[in-house]
């Protein structure tokens, strides 16, 4: 029961031409509530795949997948849809704000799919914003943020309603080093301050030892699964950010 | 999510293709434009032909007549007319005598100087009060009547002007009193005019006061073979008041109106003058209608020519085609206008042809409707291609924004709000359309009726515009140069824009459903 996601012989395979690729070849998974889970893995080995599966937006082949109790790979596109909005983050490689949004409309925006009050919901959105660092880019556009703030303001978008789970597919993988560090720790911070579930597929094995789980995957199969304790995961955080013992 | 947030989200959509949105836009107002002024035109013909048949006369009454009756019809005789009171609604059925004696003549005034080729009428004295003709002086009392030479009758409102000074000249000028019309030639200006005590106000634009006048009625019954003149018989006519039929009805206007039996019983009574007189002096109608009444070739040229009559020059009389005891016409009263068409059916299948202002009124607003469903085609075609030019836009629309579609969903968008942005996305194309459309209407509805004035104000001379000929009815256009050409309603103004809102949103069907089709992939897709 404190497993919040839960897959069971997971297989997605796709057709190209007359050939069946498997991209998914039988993933058992259990993810604990409130972990920072890492899923690593060399291109092609169904990272993707597997991320979108457990975010229900692609059914699976065969296999199931349960998050919180509820088994999405049976659901319909309604259901889905629902689900998403009361239980799941999505935070995309290349930020997908919407263009003629502001900030923090667009950080309102799935308040607003989830039927609060325009005021409510802007403010709510604003102290979202401030607590990733944006508080004075409130009222901007995304082409005129840097790629950076760009996907600061899709961290907060993602953990605005409070989801159960949030899922990042390569978040970093369009910033450089020293902002893909910043983003990395807004990222932690959300997660860790609300106890939110964070999935992340990352191509950077320094980044995924900053979790509690990292994640190989290989042609599609579950090559290690490795937990990490607290004290492990804290010191390589601390290395990554720099920062000395306190 | 709230409709307000929808609504929002649909028009800060619209803003961001101004370009496309407007052109689809102006699309949708000229199909609009397009159907409400055809339909504002069709309503101001129809209101002024029924502002014209208003001045027609009575609405409910029905012209039956036996011509043009199919071959197997029954004679309108008496059992007709007694079938036609017993159809429910009708109030009174009168048969109409009409002698089309062209060797008859009314005269009157001193010496009888003056002389008409006057008609006699002849109708149920109950049925003259039912059938509504307006009273203009007297009473309409034509029942008692001791003496078979005393005849009451109603003179006809334009009667008067039928007289000739037969001591003039044919061709004098001063031989008739003519009447005066009015600039638009409808109405007459110089009727006899009475007040209550039922002296003639306007005498000046008479030869003689018709209703304090002994009139006869003069009809040849021979000729004397010796003196080769003509034997007249004169029977008195007491005028006893004076009506009028409405602006249409042409013969009581220019009639003398009498009980239909005293008609009956004099016309006996010239057919047994005329046979009694000298044999041979009298050659009966050599029209070969042998019907019951007489018709008497008068040796006198032409005296009774040129005046009003109402003799249609073909059949000898009236009373007969061809047979004794059928009327030419019967006369019928319906209680109310809604019972019109019940009544009308009832008669046409016994046969007869008919005629009514409703009737009329019908076959104008059928050819009205008709020009009105070809062009509304044409304007109905125009708002099609608006409808596929919405579709095509929002279809655009939405492939432009899959991405934002995938990431919206990613995000838990519903997918009935997804579908509710796009419809309403689509919809209020169609209604801002639809308010174009109406004002542009409205304003082009201003300048056909002010036409006329605008045309003069650019010294291109006051051209009216019938729209009536447009629509296949000629002349209306020389009743109605008052009248406006095109009228815009309330009730057109909301159904248009309801109209134009329905076709937007159904216009963003098949798009929305396409829309909701995206898959949320479309959001990791990199591009
Ligand atoms: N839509 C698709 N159609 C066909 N094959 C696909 C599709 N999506 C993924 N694949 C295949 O499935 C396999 C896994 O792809 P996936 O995108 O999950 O890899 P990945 O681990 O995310 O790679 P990368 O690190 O490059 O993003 C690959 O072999 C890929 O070619
Ligand atoms: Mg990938």
């Amino acid at each position: 029961m404190h497993h919040i996601i839960h897959t069971r012989k997971l297989k997605k395979h796709y057709l190209v031409g007359r050939e069946r690729v498997a991209a998914l070849a039988g993933v058992d998974l259990e993810i604990a509530r409130g972990e920072v889970c890492c899923i690593i893995g060399q291109s092609g080995s169904g990272k993707s795949t597997l991320l979108n599966m457990l975010a229900g937006l692609e059914p699976p082949s065969a296999g199931h997948v349960a998050i919180a109790g509820r088994k999405i790979s049976a659901m319909d596109e309604d259901q889905l849809a629902l689900f998403r909005q009361e239980n799941l983050g999505f935070i995309f490689q290349s930020y997908n704000l919407l263009p003629q949004l502001t900030a923090t409309e667009n950080v309102a925006l799935p308040l607003s799919f989830a039927g609060i009050g325009k005021t409510q919901r802007l403010e709510i959105a604003r102290r979202e914003l401030a607590r990733v660092g944006m508080g004075k880019r409130l009222d901007h556009l995304p082409r005129e943020m840097s790629g950076g703030q760009q996907q600061r303001v899709g961290i907060a978008r993602a953990f605005v309603a409070r989801p159960k789970v949030v899922f990042a597919d390569e978040p970093t993988g369009n910033l450089d080093t020293a902002t893909t560090r910043q983003v990395l720790r807004h990222m932690l911070d959300c997660s860790e301050g609300h106890a939110i579930t964070l999935v992340m597929v990352t191509h950077e094995p320094e980044l995924a030892r900053c979790g509690d789980r990292i994640i190989t995957l290989s042609d599609g199969k579950v090559a290690e699964n490795i937990v990490q304790d607290e004290k492990t995961r804290d010191r390589n955080r601390r290395l990554l950010f720099g920062e000395t013992d306190d | 999510m709230h409709l307000p947030d929808l609504f929002l989200f649909s028009v800060d959509n619209l803003r961001r293709r101004k370009g496309r949105t407007m052109l689809t836009i102006i699309g949708v107002l000229v199909g609009v434009c397009a159907i409400v002024v055809m339909v504002s035109l069709g309503v101001a013909v129809n209101n002024s032909t029924d502002e014209m048949l208003k001045n027609w006369g009575d609405l409910t009454r029905i012209e039956v007549l036996s011509e043009g009756a199919q071959q197997d019809t029954p004679k309108l005789d008496e059992t007709m007319v007694e079938q036609f009171r017993s159809i429910p609604g009708v109030r009174v059925a009168t048969p109409v005598m009409e002698p089309q004696d062209v060797s008859a003549t009314i005269v009157g005034g001193p010496n009888n100087r003056f002389e008409a080729p006057g008609q006699l009428i002849g109708l149920e004295p109950g049925a003259i009060g039912p059938l509504g003709y307006a009273l203009l002086a007297g009473s309409s009392k034509l029942t008692g009547n001791p003496d078979a030479n005393r005849i009451p009758v109603l003179v006809g409102a334009q009667a008067p002007f039928g007289f000739r000074d037969t001591q003039k000249s044919q061709n004098s000028p001063d031989a008739q009193k003519y009447p005066q019309y009015d600039d638009e030639y409808m109405n007459i200006l110089n009727l006899p005019r009475y007040d209550e005590k039922g002296t003639l106000l306007n005498p000046e634009e008479f030869f003689f006061d018709i209703l304090h006048t002994k009139l006869f009625y003069r009809v040849v019954v021979g000729r004397d073979e010796g003196s080769g003149e003509d034997v007249y018989k004169e029977y008195e006519l007491v005028p006893v008041g004076m009506i009028s039929g409405g602006a249409n009805d042409f013969a009581i206007n220019n009639g003398f109106v009498m009980n239909i039996e005293n008609l009956r019983k004099l016309q006996a009574d010239v057919r047994k003058a005329a046979g009694g007189s000298a044999g041979g002096g009298l050659e009966r109608g050599s029209d070969g209608n042998g019907g019951g009444s007489i018709a008497v070739v008068s040796s006198r040229g032409g005296s009774g020519g040129g005046g009003a009559s109402s003799s249609t020059g073909g059949g000898g009389s009236s009373s007969g085609r061809g047979s004794a005891g059928s009327y030419s016409r019967v006369l019928v009263k319906v209680e109310h206008v809604e019972a019109m068409d019940e009544v009308e059916r009832s008669i046409k299948a016994e046969g007869y042809q008919i005629d009514s202002i409703t009737e009329t009124r019908r076959q104008m607003q059928g050819q009205v409707a008709q020009t009105q469903m070809m062009l509304g085609g044409l304007a109905a075609v125009s708002l099609f291609v608006a409808a596929l030019n919405i579709m095509n836009t929002m279809t655009m629309a939405i492939t432009e924004r899959r991405r934002e579609i995938g990431i919206m969903k990613v995000l838990g968008c519903e997918l009935k709000n997804i579908r509710r942005m796009f419809l309403i996305e689509a919809g209020a194309i169609g209604l801002i359309g639809g308010v174009a459309g109406v004002l542009v209407s409205v304003l082009l509805s201003l300048l056909l009726n002010n036409l006329p004035a605008l045309l003069a104000l650019l010294g291109l001379g006051a051209g009216g515009v019938d729209v009536g000929s447009f629509f296949g009815l000629g002349g209306l256009g020389q009743t109605g140069t008052a009248a406006a050409i095109s009228v815009i309603q309330a009730w057109l103004i909301a159904f248009a824009l309801l109209f134009a809102a329905a076709v937007g949103l159904f216009s963003g069907i098949l798009p929305a459903r396409k829309a909701v089709r995206i898959s949320s992939l479309e959001a990791i897709r990199h591009e």
